[in-house]
């Protein structure tokens, strides 16, 4: 029984530092219910006033708790559609985020609320876009977070994919906390727009939101409006990261190929990202390929052994796209995730180089990289040939 | 050209100012002898308190502002305002009460002024403390029970051991 006792106590310091940690109760919030009502606002106010300027001895809240107060009262809850279907409320502002995704945290840094990362997991660490990040704490995998660690740094959010991490290993681990789980994507170019904005609301960078959207949306709209006069769409095979694996309608790969105006030739295959067979490419023959490749390159030699493989695949050296130069090799930094919008505009001058001629991809990934993420490009190849 | 320019400059210089012009007035008016209506306006304002106080001579008789939303303590009304543009408060005197004075404190900014214009200064209006006796938030003895029980834990253990 005596031993007992050590171990109790420390489980009841425990769960009173978690209690701590998990509990951040919104100032003037009598009734408990996470919302100022006007009623309780008021109440607050007048406190204040009586205590700061009438003599009065009752108790108020300090003058900066009471602006978080008004400020929640008039802004708050905010409820944004996650990824996974569910509506999310935010009660009071995000002050503390733990992103799981480099995309998310891309997308952060982009609205100017970089500074508000409190942790981050063990791949963003490793992750040389984000060497602000590197040295906060980090809690585990991206798609298996250590919801202990998580927990002990006490953030307002957690940023994760709309799947991943399960149900099970995120959300369960974090039920009797205060903590919220936000799910977006930021990976499937067709709800980019939706995602960014609704990040933004929730961290009141509506503003930045809508200027990260106008900056890219610039140039979709340009080669959304130059390709109404084309009649014939090029046919394009899409390569995933692995070999002959393709991607069908509805994925990110399919979406970029079509918002390029080409025509993806395994948009009907079943399944999201289909094997094909050799010999029904060969047949197909498409006018363009292109692989994507996992990370952007320090030099060409790896992307042009991968292009000369490609190349030298059984009966593949007779395809148009083959023999014509028009296989392309394109990174994952710019395929699919936030920066998907380079990887169009890449796109749209292999698809159609003389109609876009004019359009220089890498200086809208250098503008990019220095006005929203404020990092300058890095010196690496992000698509062969180039 | 040159009026243009000197027209730009006029703007440059004046435009700011008027544009972020935040703050309370206050007008007095007779509504009957010997009583008047002050009323209160907020200019760029959403939520704001406001503390007027009367001078020897001037009786607080009312308001049309919601009565939970006024506190009113011997010379001193305060008054909490979101979302409105005026209050109105009603005043007994034998003259114009041109001396009242008053503070404001916008709460979704860091500004507060004197009603009227003007910086609060050292007046009476500074507030009497400037933080709270009590918050009304956290957990009171919380973190030094926690203190407590972890000493209390380590000398256990530690007792244990040895």
């Amino acid at each position: 029984m005596k031993a007992m006792i050590p171990t109790a106590i420390l489980l009841l310091i425990f769960l009173s530092a978690s209690a701590l940690a998990s509990a951040q109760p919104i100032p003037g919030d009598a009734d408990g219910d996470r919302i100022i009502s006007e009623a309780e606002l008021t109440d607050s106010i007048l406190d204040y006033l009586d205590f700061a300027y009438l003599g009065g001895s009752g108790s108020a809240l300090d003058l900066e708790d009471l602006r978080e107060s008004a400020h929640i009262h008039l802004y708050y809850p905010r409820t944004i559609l996650c990824a996974n279907g569910e509506n999310v409320t935010i009660y009071k502002p995000i002050n503390r985020i733990i992103p799981l995704t480099s995309d998310g945290t891309e997308v952060i840094r982009s609205l100017g609320a970089g500074q508000s990362v409190v942790g981050i997991s063990t791949d963003l660490a490793e992750d040389a876009l984000f060497p602000e990040f590197a040295s906060l704490p980090t809690i585990g995998k991206w798609n298996d977070p250590d919801c202990e660690m998580l927990i002990a740094l006490n953030p307002d959010i957690v940023l994760a994919y709309g799947k991943w991490p399960s149900v099970e290993k995120l959300e369960d681990k974090l039920e009797r906390t205060e903590i919220t789980v936000i799910r977006l994507n930021f990976y499937v170019p067709e709800n980019m727009t939706d995602e960014v904005a609704r990040l933004g609301y929730i961290l009141e960078k509506d503003e930045e939101s809508e200027e990260l959207i106008g900056f890219y949306q610039h140039y979709m709209d340009l080669i959304d409006e130059r390709l109404k006069g084309v009649s014939e769409r090029q046919d394009v095979y899409i390569e995933g990261y692995s070999d002959y694996k393709t991607v069908s309608s509805g994925t990110g790969g399919d979406q970029m190929c079509v918002a390029a105006g080409g025509r993806n030739i395994a948009c009907n295959l079943t399944g999201s990202y289909p094997k094909i067979d050799s010999e029904w490419l060969i047949a197909v023959n498409p006018d363009v390929m292109v692989k994507s490749a996992k990370d952007s390159y320090e030099n060409v030699t790896e992307p042009a052994i991968m292009l000369s493989e490609i190349a030298s695949r059984p009966g593949w050296k007779y395809m148009e796209a083959v023999e014509n130069d028009r296989v392309h090799i394109l990174t994952s930094d710019i395929y699919t995730g936030p920066r998907y919008f380079v990887g169009v505009v890449y796109m749209a001058q292999w698809f159609y180089p003389d109609m876009f001629a004019d359009l220089d991809p890498d200086a809208i990934h250098r503008e990019y990289m220095e006005r929203f993420q404020d990092v300058d490009v890095q010196d690496r190849v992000f698509v062969y040939p180039t | 050209m040159r009026i243009y320019i000197t027209a730009l400059f006029a703007m440059l210089i004046l435009v700011p100012p008027i544009l972020c012009d935040v703050g309370v007035d206050r007008a007095v008016s007779e509504v009957a002898p010997d009583e008047f209506g002050v009323t209160l306006t907020t200019n760029n304002i959403t939520i704001c308190g406001i503390v007027e106080t009367l001078p020897d001579g001037v009786t607080y008789l009312g308001t049309t502002h919601p009565e939970d939303q006024v506190r009113v303590s011997g010379d001193e009304i305060a008054f909490s305002v979101t979302n409105e543009t005026s209050v109105t408060y009603q005043v007994r005197s034998s003259g114009q009460p041109d001396d009242i004075t008053g503070i404001w404190v916008d709460l979704l900014s860091n500004e507060s002024g004197m009603v009227g214009g003007g910086e609060i200064g050292t007046s009476a209006h500074k507030p009497t403390q400037t933080s709270s006796p009590s918050s009304e938030h956290g957990t009171p003895g919380f973190v030094a029970v926690s203190l407590i029980l972890v000493v209390l834990a380590v000398y256990m253990i530690g007792r244990r051991h040895t």
